[in-house]
């Protein structure tokens, strides 16, 4: 059973792969791995205070990680995965020695002033509301939580 | 066999290092401290190691344990180790830190250095004119950077201040935009002034320590000699031979014998009881742990002592005309701006200081906003740069709810409520708005019991009408013993709203000359 602390290191393993590949656009290093590891081993039993999400079955199944979490981060602030996406997202900060950018960081350099910025804000605004639709109907359909 | 010394300090903190500075030339002095210190910085190659520590306890926050984000930083952890053995306390609102540390708390802290004027010093049995000269020779002692305008005259004087410190980003924008005539006229009818830092860190080389350096690693790299400490005094006054600093020791408690006091201490590297012994003992181990020892000395386990803080807020804003610029390389990473407020308000003049966010980890904010992680990561990006927080102090007086005592078992049960106060915030929110900058009443964030580190008056100087046991006369004098002087913020009998390290080491050499006389 992957409850929150008492995860297989594999499965852990896998975890950290899906969400650096699928989040962050990255692949991590064998120290982000052995640190994702060694954060579960730490703080295993303040995982199982927080609400239980199955990411074992989000993975294998192959769904919207992301619109999971947005949609759990509002239903269910303290949530395994959204604390798990934190742990990654420092990691992966250490690993680039720079904030994680989710995608190719070319992408935004466009973005240098603040209209342009404001317009990208609305885009996410537009786009996250149909990822929380997506990531609620992913939970209920698949029993997640 | 008892050590003997004309004067026993205890702690090495701004107070002890003080008055240390002021006895050291005349007096054999001995410092007994824990004086736990910084691992040495090697040339780690595991960043992670570096950023999180070996035990990731850089992440302790995410299992909800909050610690500000230079505390939790792996190298600064040294700062606040090993207090909850030693020192400990039981208390279910007060969530401060102490520090056992050599230079204690002011080894994180955030280097401002302000003076108190008259109104500042309102309910004290001293004047501005009593630590004036103090003030005058820390300034040049610590190498104080600052500016010259009207708020830094309400800061202290600007005799011998080092330049100050460049602005960079969002406050360089606000404190552009405060200075133009209209917008100063604005902001003064709001009772706001907004002006440039006073602060601990050099901007030139002074007395062999370089300027600082812009690496955006003051939360990560502890004992930047640029940025003053009190283990920097401790340190030269040791090198030169006139102080006897000792670490490892932890005073329990003390003893008068006739014309001479017994310090009672336990040497943590074997456990041993050991005894020292001194024509006077200054206590200087910080208002919580000062208190302790004094309680402890008495086996007072009925008396209830006062505890003062200043009650904090955080308040983020955005600068609209900074969004999706580049964050400036050259960005101090502490408090680049004072604000102060005098207004209908609060009752009291509110001290603020504007930081921006580029110290902390990025990271630290992703779940700050309300997309989902690739929009927060994009405002990680494109917005977190046009950022700033304002930090709020208010001023505290004794209040029935901030107590501490013994308890039986021997801890320090302390109890300080969340306050909530005033509603400057709105204000500041409404004026700053007119500037470009941007914030909202819902994101304001009020600092928990404990939370500004900011301890004092738990033995407060007083007439001798007010006195009971454990309070002290204007010179520091505990009233309940003939040669133990008290030299921290326990002293403080109020506390404005004004950064407190300044006038801790100022009135601790105050006391430390009385004792030379």
């Amino acid at each position: 059973m992957s409850k929150a602390g008492s995860a297989s290191s594999d499965s852990l393993e896998r975890e950290i792969i899906s969400i650096f590949n699928e989040i962050f656009h990255v692949t991590p290093e064998p120290d982000a791995i052995a640190g994702y590891l060694r954060f579960h081993t730490v703080y295993g039993p303040s995982l199982l205070r927080r609400k239980y999400v199955d990411i074992t079955k989000i993975i294998s199944k192959q769904l919207d990680l992301e619109a999971i979490e947005l949609f759990l981060r509002y239903c269910y602030p303290r949530n395994l995965l959204t604390c798990k996406f934190w742990v990654c997202a420092y990691l992966c900060e250490a690993q680039q020695g720079a904030p994680p950018s989710g995608r190719s960081r070319d992408t935004w350099d466009f973005v240098r002033s603040p209209l342009i910025c404001l317009v990208m804000l609305g885009w996410f605004g537009v786009r996250d509301s149909t990822k929380w639709i997506k990531g609620g109907f992913q939970v209920y359909r698949h029993h997640l939580i | 066999m008892t050590e003997v010394a004309d004067v026993i300090i205890v702690g090495s903190g701004p107070a002890g290092a003080a008055a240390a500075l002021e006895l050291c030339a005349k007096r054999k002095v001995l410092m007994l401290d824990i004086g736990h210190t910084a691992q040495e910085v090697t040339s780690q190659t595991n960043r992670f190691r570096e950023t999180f520590g070996e035990e990731l306890e850089g992440l302790s926050h995410i299992s909800g344990t909050y610690l500000s984000p230079k505390l939790r930083s792996p190298l600064f952890r040294y700062v606040t180790r090993g207090w909850r053995e030693l020192s400990p306390i039981t208390s279910t609102d007060f969530k401060g830190e102490l520090s056992l540390a050599l230079g204690g708390l002011a080894n994180a802290w955030g280097s401002g250095l302000y003076e108190f004027d008259d109104t500042d010093l309102r309910g004290f049995p001293i004047k501005y004119s009593d630590l004036s000269n103090f003030y005058r020779r820390l300034t040049e002692h610590i190498g104080i950077s600052g500016g010259t305008g009207e708020v830094a005259r309400l800061l202290g004087s600007v005799d011998k201040l080092l330049p100050p410190m460049p602005l960079a980003g969002p406050p360089r924008a606000l404190y552009l935009r405060s200075q133009r005539p209209r917008a100063k006229a604005f902001l003064r009818r709001n009772g706001i002034r907004i002006g440039k830092q006073r602060l601990g860190i050099l901007t030139e080389s002074y007395r062999g320590r370089p300027a600082y350096l812009f690496d955006r690693k003051d939360f990560f790299l502890p004992w930047k000699t640029s940025i003053y400490h009190p283990g920097y005094t401790v340190r030269e006054l040791e090198k030169h031979g006139n102080l006897d600093y000792r670490q490892g020791f932890l005073v329990k408690r003390f003893e008068e014998v006739t014309d001479h006091v017994v310090v009672h201490a336990i040497e943590l590297a074997n456990g041993n009881a050991v005894e020292f012994s001194a024509r006077k003992l200054l206590l200087g181990a910080g208002a919580i742990n000062s208190a302790r020892i004094v309680l402890e000395s008495f086996s007072d386990n009925s008396s209830k002592l006062p505890i003062l803080e200043n009650p904090v807020s955080f308040t983020p804003f955005i600068h609209f005309s900074s969004l999706g610029l580049k964050p400036d390389e050259t960005s101090f990473t502490g408090a680049q701006l004072v604000l102060l407020y005098d207004g209908p308000e609060h009752r009291d003049r509110v001290q603020g200081s504007f930081y921006n966010l580029s110290g902390v980890l990025p990271c630290d904010f992703l779940f700050d906003f309300p997309f989902s992680v690739s929009g927060n990561l994009f405002c990680l990006s494109k917005i977190l740069g046009a950022m700033g927080v304002l930090q709020l102090f208010y001023a505290d007086a004794p209040h029935p709810e901030g107590f501490l005592r013994r308890t039986t078992a021997g801890a320090l049960e302390v109890h300080y409520p969340q306050r909530r106060v005033g509603k400057v915030e709105r204000r500041l929110i409404r004026a700053l708005s007119r500037l470009g900058f941007w914030s909202a009443p819902p994101l304001i964030r009020y600092g928990e019991g404990g939370g500004s580190f900011h301890y004092a008056g738990t033995l407060p100087m007083c007439d001798e009408s007010e006195k009971n046991e454990f309070t002290t006369d204007r010179f520091g004098r505990l009233r309940c013993a003939n040669n133990v002087y008290v030299v921290d913020a326990s002293t403080f009998p109020l506390l404005p709203a004004k950064n407190l390290s300044l006038t801790i080491m100022a009135n601790a050499m105050r006391i430390a000359s009385k004792l030379i006389l």
